[in-house]
């Protein structure tokens, strides 16, 4: 059962060659049981640094992460991360791309085969299970992304703009596989993108990022689902929101 | 095929330069190919000193290579993934490095074959003293190269050490791994020939240093073919296994 | 921005760049001094002249410089560095031309990559032994000539290489903005082949060193291999090593320089990938 996500008074800062660099301070962010939620910013407003301060890969100089009501160490907490990039070893199977986050997540050897058979299965790629990632179109190498995140059984996905490298079509298949899934299992999502149309489309909810890393805006997606893609009330939706966030963008 | 013919032509033209050479130069300079060849079969016959043959000596040579590209590769492989993945051993290693490889060959391999009795020991230890360091900073260069996504792709799954060491460091560097096989493979055959000449009985190093003594370069020469064909052959064969391994690369 | 790239792609430069911004450091330090504790106590295993200790070996260095031993250092030294430059400059006249034909045309590969990659197999000794017994014990050409035998095979190579590292797209460039050969020359071949000419200069120097000392155990009469000939026959191995110091020393500092050179020459490089080291016997 998912739980509430919740990050308080978040802050990371790096230091570079040109001195400190402040991503994000005294950022607030919840993402309630089994919703939907999205962080939309321009590109390199640090919204992905937000999943990453989260999930414990990049430090925090300040805040807490909070997991159903309980203070943990970021990333000590249920999830699957699906990254823009695929990120797969070009050097192995896709079957064993998958276990190699399954060793991760401390499944037993027991139970791997019959997971990556299952999750393969579910994005659409039952028979690639023994194919190199280079066999692979970049739709289809997303997709072991994903089945990877989700063979772990996470309680809650982290998404990093896991569909902006795609073309039209494909992503298309793919942000529709991924509500179907999303609608089946339940997760808790975590999704960052700059495509507001994308960010309409999936989520319940919708955090607005300005360029310096604090939240400016948020909007409740009221659609009823399952939702279609060229549903013209979402368009509707889309333009309304786009008038609000651009104008704070200037 | 295109390419065989041109090696074989180029092959074809040294030897009639070669030819036309001996004609020019007389026996005593620069016996022809067909003296060369007739005496590298007396040779490999075994009618050289001590009533060993050509291949005794060979197999003497390779035996000591052999044990020094082991040696070497496990050395070198060793330090120079974990100069790659370990801040701590990188700062301790590369400090010593660059001055390792400066070391004169002649050098080490003198000093080794007096302090340890002119042993076989001798030339193993010289010559893995001379070229771990080379082999190592190639391994240590594939080693920082690793994809940092990957990593972190690593990380975001909790996937511990010796698995991320294994799945993704030692495949990645498996380019530089074999490559330093290769160097090592050319590089130390010469080294192993060069300490052999000095005060060895057996090996082609000894063979080399016995003939030139007598001041017959019809010898010299024959040993010098055999060396080159092995060689040759030698390289040849590990592309041919170096590429099967890297087949995943596409 | 620096946010969304936490998974930071430094520009990949000269590996030993990071190690040289962090000295002094303790562990560096630490590894030095452990290093020279490790020789003392080797050296304790063997007589001074065979094996001195860190004072021992210091003492050896001075004798072998100040001239007070049995050799010239001036002599030998500069017998031995004069063979080095001469083997070096033909080697790279040889290197650049052959390396150049090599890259110009795929055909050129074949035929002439072959009898360079034989050429590299072949020990240094027998060109060496080949060398005596051809020309005899005359003073310069034997060493010169196997320094030049092996060394420029090495340079062609890398050089042939690093011809690979020239964008075509940017000679595409230059000729649909019709620059003249100079100008391309200078402005878009240059530039990408100089990292390249100084990681050749460096490899050729190093090799040519090493290459002199061996050529000169068989094949001269005076020099720096001459005289670790000499000790080596009397078993005085702490004073072949002395003797090694001072080639160290030059050989580290030339390289260093050329380093620096090379290191200034890449900067412009996204993934400067400074010549990685290779070597020789």
């Amino acid at each position: 059962m998912t739980a509430l996500l919740e990050g308080e008074d978040l802050t990371v800062r790096f230091e570079t060659d040109d001195g400190p660099l402040t991503v994000f301070e005294g950022l607030d962010v919840q993402v309630e049981p089994g919703e939907f939620l999205t962080v939309m910013g321009p590109s390199g407003c640090g919204k992905t640094t937000v999943l990453n301060a989260l999930a414990g890969l990049v430090p925090l100089e300040r805040g807490t992460v909070r997991y159903d009501g309980e203070a943990i160490e970021p990333g000590e907490f249920s999830y699957g991360y699906v990254f823009q990039e695929p990120r797969l070893l070009d050097w192995r199977t896709v079957a064993e791309n998958l276990a190699f986050a399954l060793r991760g997540a401390g499944v037993p050897e027991a139970e791997r085969g019959s997971r990556i058979e299952t999750w393969l299965d579910r994005v659409g790629l039952a028979d690639e299970a023994d194919s190199y990632p280079r066999e692979l179109s970049g739709g289809m190498r997303q997709r072991v992304g994903v089945a990877r995140a989700l063979a772990v059984d996470p309680e809650v996905l982290l998404m990093d703009e896991p569909f902006s490298s795609l073309d039209d079509v494909t992503g298309r298949g793919l942000r529709r596989d991924l509500l179907e899934l999303w609608g089946e299992t339940g997760k808790e999502i975590l999704f960052v993108t700059h495509d507001l149309r994308e960010a309409v489309t999936l989520s319940d909810r919708v955090l607005f990022m300005d360029a310096e890393g604090a939240f400016f805006d948020e909007a409740e997606i009221p659609h009823d689902r399952p939702r279609d893609f060229d549903d013209p009330a979402l368009g509707e939706t889309e333009r309304r929101l786009a008038e609000r966030f651009f104008a704070e963008l200037g | 095929m295109r390419r065989w013919l041109r090696v074989l032509v180029t092959l074809l033209a040294f030897l009639l330069a070669w030819q036309a050479g001996a004609l020019v130069l007389g026996p005593e300079l620069l016996p022809s190919p067909a003296r060369v060849a007739a005496r590298l079969a007396e040779v490999l016959a075994g009618t050289g000193p001590r009533d060993r043959g050509a291949l005794y000596h060979l197999g003497r040579s390779f035996a000591r290579v052999a044990v020094v590209t082991v040696l070497g590769l496990a050395l070198s492989t060793a330090l120079g993934l974990a100069m790659g993945v370990d801040d701590r051993a990188e700062r301790v290693v590369a400090v010593w490095l660059p001055l390792w490889m400066t070391v004169p060959t002649l050098v080490v391999v003198l000093v080794s074959m007096v302090l340890l009795d002119f042993s076989e020991w001798a030339v193993v230890a010289g010559v893995t003293f001379v070229a771990t360091p080379f082999a190592t900073a190639n391994v240590w260069e594939g080693a920082r190269a690793v994809d940092p996504a990957l990593l972190e792709m690593a990380r975001a799954f909790d996937v511990g050490r010796w698995d991320v060491l294994r799945e993704v460091y030692l495949p990645a560097t498996l380019p530089q791994v074999l490559g330093s096989v290769r160097y090592l493979l050319g590089m130390v055959w010469k080294v192993v020939v060069l300490a052999e000449t000095f005060g060895l009985d057996e090996g082609l190093g000894a063979m080399f240093r016995f003939w030139f003594n007598q001041g017959d370069v019809t010898a010299i020469l024959a040993y010098l073919s055999l060396f080159v064909v092995v060689m040759v052959a030698l390289q040849y064969g590990f592309g041919a296994v170096s590429d099967r391994l890297l087949a995943w690369q596409g | 921005m620096a946010g969304e790239t936490e998974t930071a792609r430094t520009g990949r430069s000269d590996p030993f760049e990071r190690v040289r911004r962090r000295l002094p450091d303790p562990l560096s330090v630490g590894s030095v001094l452990a290093v020279l504790a490790a020789w003392q106590l080797l050296s304790l295993s063997f007589p001074p002249y065979r094996f001195p200790g860190l004072v021992g070996l210091a003492e050896n260095v001075g004798t072998v410089l100040a001239g007070t031993g049995e050799f010239d250092p001036v002599l030998n030294y500069g017998v031995t560095l004069g063979r080095v430059l001469v083997g070096f400059v033909v080697s790279f006249a040889l290197a650049a031309v052959w390396g150049f034909s090599m890259g110009l045309r795929p055909a050129a590969e074949d035929y002439l990559g072959a009898p360079l990659f034989t050429l590299l197999t072949v020990p240094s000794v027998v060109w060496a032994f080949l060398g005596v017994l051809w020309f005899g014990l005359t003073e310069h050409l034997v060493p010169v000539f196997v320094v030049v035998l092996v060394v420029f095979p090495y340079m062609a190579v890398n050089l042939w290489e690093g011809l690979g590292a020239v964008d075509d797209r940017l000679v595409e460039m230059a000729r649909a903005f019709d620059a003249s050969p100079v100008e391309t020359w200078r402005h878009v071949y240059l530039p990408q082949l100089l990292p390249t000419l100084f990681a050749t200069t460096r490899l050729g120097l190093a090799v040519a060193w090493k290459l002199s000392l061996i050529a000169e155990v068989f094949g001269a009469a005076t020099g720096v291999g001459v005289v670790v000939k000499y000790h080596f026959e009397n078993f005085d191995t702490g004073l072949v090593i002395a003797w090694a110091v001072p080639v160290m020393a030059l050989m580290f500092g030339v390289e260093w320089l050329l380093g620096r050179a090379e290191r200034r020459a890449s900067r412009w490089r996204p993934e400067g990938s400074v010549g990685t080291e290779v070597a020789p016997e």
